[in-house]
């Protein structure tokens, strides 16, 4: 719990777009956003949606945290960084709430803004809005759900920004409200098996023993240098070790 | 580029090290000659064998993550599939699954 205090606090203490980024890799993404939707999770709670943690009275309901649990892993994923976990992400989305409680009267930005700070990311990431749109439909996200995020993000550095200027590090402020606030987390609610796609199986384990023996897929290739190489045809001799390598150059 | 510089361990346990980038074969051999691969490396532009292993795309930039399959018998006996782009496995485990 400490630690991610205060990664949460270090990154609400820096500035740039380098905040932006890191901030929307570790997920602090909701689908309430101005653009939207009201900014702020209701008093009321839903039997559809239940609560997964009430946070001075404000309800954070089951399908906002879970769709930020999906955001933040394709987020991730787009960035080629481990995902946040659940719990994670739902101590981000408390956070949250407690910096827009503090200031609360931030100016919701317009969606020009938004686009910029959604055009530097796919910049930082390398991608295109159309691989994006498709990694987001993956895990059944559409794009107006990163929209949203984004514009909340961007209330939520406004909020930073306010209370910075009231001169109390948000780091510091943020640890003691966490210890002052009323938060109340209703782990039961937590128990939804995320599905996410397939090659995800691949960031969880860093190394994959093989559990059971499966056929390497063979292929023939052009080679560096000319000719044509068959994998078979190596595999015929003795063991062949495969380097799939990222970058050129 | 530690593969390189111990290459001669992989040839004395009798394997064949094979490197692939979804990219085209000009650049991969621009590659191979500025880093003075003594290996085959294979240009997967189309990444066909990127996806046939399962590490197409994973970071959503349209290229293969960075992954180590060490095959034998026709099979598969041990993968390494890297978390972000520079995640490669230590050379000396690699080596171990080839004993």
């Amino acid at each position: 719990m400490e630690s991610r205090k205060i990664r949460w606090g270090w990154v609400v203490a820096t500035g740039g777009i380098a905040l932006l980024m890191l901030v929307l890799v570790i997920g602090m993404l909701s689908r309430e956003a101005p653009l939207v939707a009201p900014p702020a999770p209701s008093a009321t709670p839903s039997p559809a949606d239940p609560p997964v943690a009430l946070v001075e009275g404000q309800i954070i309901g089951r399908n906002f945290w879970a769709e930020a649990v999906l955001l933040d892993w394709t987020m991730s994923r787009l960035a080629g960084v481990p995902a946040p976990s659940p719990e994670e992400t739902l101590e981000r989305l408390i956070n949250e709430v407690l910096v827009l409680r503090a200031a609360p009267s931030q100016q919701a930005p317009g969606r020009d803004e938004v686009e910029a700070q959604i055009a530097a990311l796919e910049a930082a990431w390398g991608a295109t809005d159309e691989q994006v749109s498709a990694a987001l439909s993956e895990v059944g996200l559409g794009r107006d759900s990163l929209e949203r995020a984004v514009a909340r993000l961007l209330m939520v550095q406004r909020a930073q920004a306010a209370l910075e200027s009231g001169g109390t590090p948000v780091s510091e402020w943020l640890a003691q409200e966490r210890a002052r606030a009323r938060v109340v987390i209703y782990r039961e609610q937590m128990q939804v098996s995320f599905r996410f796609p397939t090659p995800a199986a691949t960031f969880t384990p860093a190394a994959t023993p093989t559990p059971e023996v499966a056929r390497a897929p063979d292929f023939t290739l052009e080679q560096a240098g000319g000719g044509t190489l068959t994998l078979s045809e190596y595999l015929a001799r003795g063991p062949v070790v495969l380097v799939f390598f990222q970058r050129c150059g | 580029m530690e593969l390189r510089d111990r290459y001669g361990e992989f040839q004395a346990r009798g394997a064949e090290v094979i490197a692939l980038a979804v990219a085209p074969p000009e650049a991969v051999e621009g590659v191979r000659a500025s880093i003075g691969a003594p290996f085959p490396m294979l240009a997967d532009p189309g990444h066909r064998a990127a996806e046939a292993y399962g590490v197409y795309n994973l970071f959503g930039d349209g290229l293969a993550a960075p992954a180590v399959f060490v095959l034998k018998d026709g099979a598969i006996r041990w993968s390494y599939v890297g978390q972000n782009p520079t995640d490669r496995p230590p050379v000396a485990e690699i080596l171990a699954h080839l004993e």
